[in-house]
């Protein structure tokens, strides 16, 4: 991997605004994402341009500190990738183990593959759509973010047998802000992974099901949501969970593309007091596919998309529980 | 961070495993049916029978009168029908016997890949052919019948050794077992050291019509690893009132090897 930039924070009173967010002379795939004009209008994240061996799974955490000396609300976030991005996901930095750095650092495979590392960090966003992504939350509902925050900015890039990556990796997100006197409501997240799976040569109905809670005394409401899964995935569904209702509702979320999942936004579903999601992945794979050789070529829990698979959901909600996010495993 | 831990009340289990309007939960209770159960609403708020209760108590007494008193082998009652018998067992470990359980039994919880802690249940099913089977896995607060949490997902099914048509989850994998997620806990009442009331169901799949088996038992998820900073996390997780970033420790427990790449 070559880097072909610095790490980019743009838009903020910290950084050089007259930094470019994009590399000279991009190719023609290059996204781009002018940052916010003014540190009052927002801020961006970056990472460098960065290319992939052929073959090559790459999964790289950079950190970042909100730049900021007060808290900030932020009501849009766009996010801008290159081609062959497998996933972006956005953290707050809690309980650090292994994997850590300081803003402007960044930590490539790894620690950074490691989910232990980040269990108990609050999501902040994510995509893994290619291309331009935008995030317009609900009028009164704003992100909010802490004074000097720090956020570790996690990309996978994939340039192998499932996902290629034509030209360089890269990766950009605006925050845009909101005025603190136009904030009703916070807006809460939720990340649900559901582990050991395993799916096997031959399995064709294969399907995981469980459940993430993450309402408390009062009913929230579904904004947004996306699920993630490997190549084995053929159907992914979130529906409200009741958990005073023993039937499943309809689903709200319905997702069969697995490199391109539906970001589902304005989706409005209420969800009642200490209430969540019941989330499903269903899989199939031949009975001549591969995952790992020293266990019966099936594909078990993990990140590597080539030979693992995942079944993990994000919701967006509000209002946002005071005291925490949620994340369930 | 070892958090000091109040012990089970066994004096209030033992008083719910006798109060009357517990009974239809106090025995493990396996039914067994040609067609899927029907569904309704879990409505405990007045502690009165509802929808879904009052099928369950009839059930839970056609399930008594023939299925064994709580801790024997509930699977025994139903034999004679042909229908699914479900045995709730533990997973222990991979190619090792699942532990057979009966009603207030502790269930250890468990640290997966990922993080958190659940609990993997699984089944012994007599009256099975098949070799896969739906199983899910429902757990529930006894008092109210607030579901907790629920997992389900299809799993492969083989022969018990030295048992007559009997099967039970490919244990050389604890993937074909459920795993219940239970903590980390943001409920107000604590996941470790309380009972709860837990449903499984078999549903053995390819076969027209679907055959279907449950059990239902209490069962008590408790924190017994082995390590002093295993036990503090589970602890920690399994407490009510988690926020993220709560559990910090630096004593947390390292992962199995092969669980990362």
């Amino acid at each position: 991997m070559a880097a072909s930039g610095s790490l980019l924070l743009a838009g903020c009173g910290a950084a050089d605004p007259s930094a470019p967010a994009v590399i000279a002379d991009p190719p023609d795939n290059d996204v781009v994402l002018a940052p916010p004009p003014t540190p009052a209008q927002g801020w961006q994240l970056g990472t460098p341009a960065f290319s992939l061996d052929p073959g090559q799974e790459l999964q790289q955490c950079f950190f970042f500190e909100v730049p900021y000396d007060e808290a900030v609300f932020v009501k849009h976030i766009a996010i801008a990738q290159n081609p062959g991005t497998h996933h972006m996901n956005i953290f707050r930095v809690r309980t650090v183990k292994e994997l850590d750095g300081n803003h402007g650092d960044a930590v490539a495979d790894g620690s950074c593959w490691k989910p232990t590392n980040w269990s108990d960090w609050p999501l902040v966003v994510n995509s893994q759509n290619e291309g331009n992504v935008g995030l317009d939350l609900p009028e009164g509902v704003a992100h909010r973010f802490e004074p000097r925050e720090k956020l570790m900015l996690q990309t996978h890039y994939v340039n192998a047998t499932t996902q290629k990556t034509p030209g360089l990796g890269k990766v950009l997100v605006n925050f845009n802000r909101a005025e603190a006197a136009a904030v009703k409501s916070e807006l809460g997240t939720a990340f649900a992974t559901n582990q050991s799976l395993r799916i096997c040569p031959g399995d064709v109905t294969k399907t995981f099901e469980t459940t993430c809670r993450f309402a408390k005394e009062n009913p929230v409401t579904i904004f947004a949501a996306n699920g993630h899964f490997h190549s084995r995935g053929r159907r992914f569904t979130m529906s409200v969970f009741d958990p005073t209702e023993l039937e499943a509702a309809e689903p709200f979320y319905d997702n069969t593309s697995w490199d391109e999942p539906v970001f589902a936004r304005n989706i409005g579903a209420a969800v009642p007091a200490q209430g969540g999601i019941r989330y499903t992945c269903d899989f199939a794979i031949g009975p001549n596919d591969c995952g790992d050789p020293a266990d019966g070529c099936c594909f078990t829990f993990g990140g590597k998309v080539e030979f693992q698979e995942h079944c993990n959901a994000f919701v967006y909600y509000y209002p946002r529980r005071p005291e925490t996010d949620v994340n369930c495993f | 961070m070892l958090l000091t831990r109040r012990p089970p009340d066994w004096a209030l289990l033992a008083r719910r495993l006798v109060y009357p309007g517990f009974l239809p939960w106090a025995a493990v209770v396996a039914i067994g049916c040609s067609a899927a159960p029907a569904g309704g609403l879990a409505q405990w708020e007045d502690g009165g029978p509802s929808a879904f209760d009052a099928g369950a108590v009839e059930s839970a007494n056609d399930a008594q009168r023939e299925a064994p008193a709580p801790g024997e082998d509930a699977s025994e009652g139903n034999d004679a029908t042909g229908a699914l018998v479900v045995v709730p067992a533990a997973f222990t470990e991979e190619n090792a016997p699942m532990r057979l359980l009966r009603t207030g039994d502790a269930i250890d919880l468990v640290r997966p890949p990922q993080g958190g802690h659940v609990v993997l249940l699984a089944a012994q099913v007599r009256n099975m052919s098949t070799h896969a089977a739906t199983l899910r896995v429902r757990m529930r607060r006894p008092e109210t019948g607030f579901i907790v949490a629920e997992e389900k997902r299809t799993v492969a099914m083989v022969p018990v050794p030295g048992e007559h048509a009997t099967m039970q989850p490919d244990l050389r994998s604890r993937s074909q077992v459920s795993h219940v997620p239970l903590c980390p806990d943001y409920d107000p009442v604590d996941i470790a050291e309380q009972p709860l009331d837990v449903e499984i169901e078999v549903t053995a799949l390819y076969t027209d019509p679907p055959r279907v088996g449950s059990a239902r038992l209490l069962l008590v998820p408790t924190c017994r690893q082995t390590t002093e900073g295993e036990l503090a996390l589970c602890h920690c997780e399994c407490e009510a009132n988690y926020t993220l970033g709560k559990c910090i420790t630096d004593a947390e427990a390292p992962l199995r090897s092969g669980d990362w790449p």
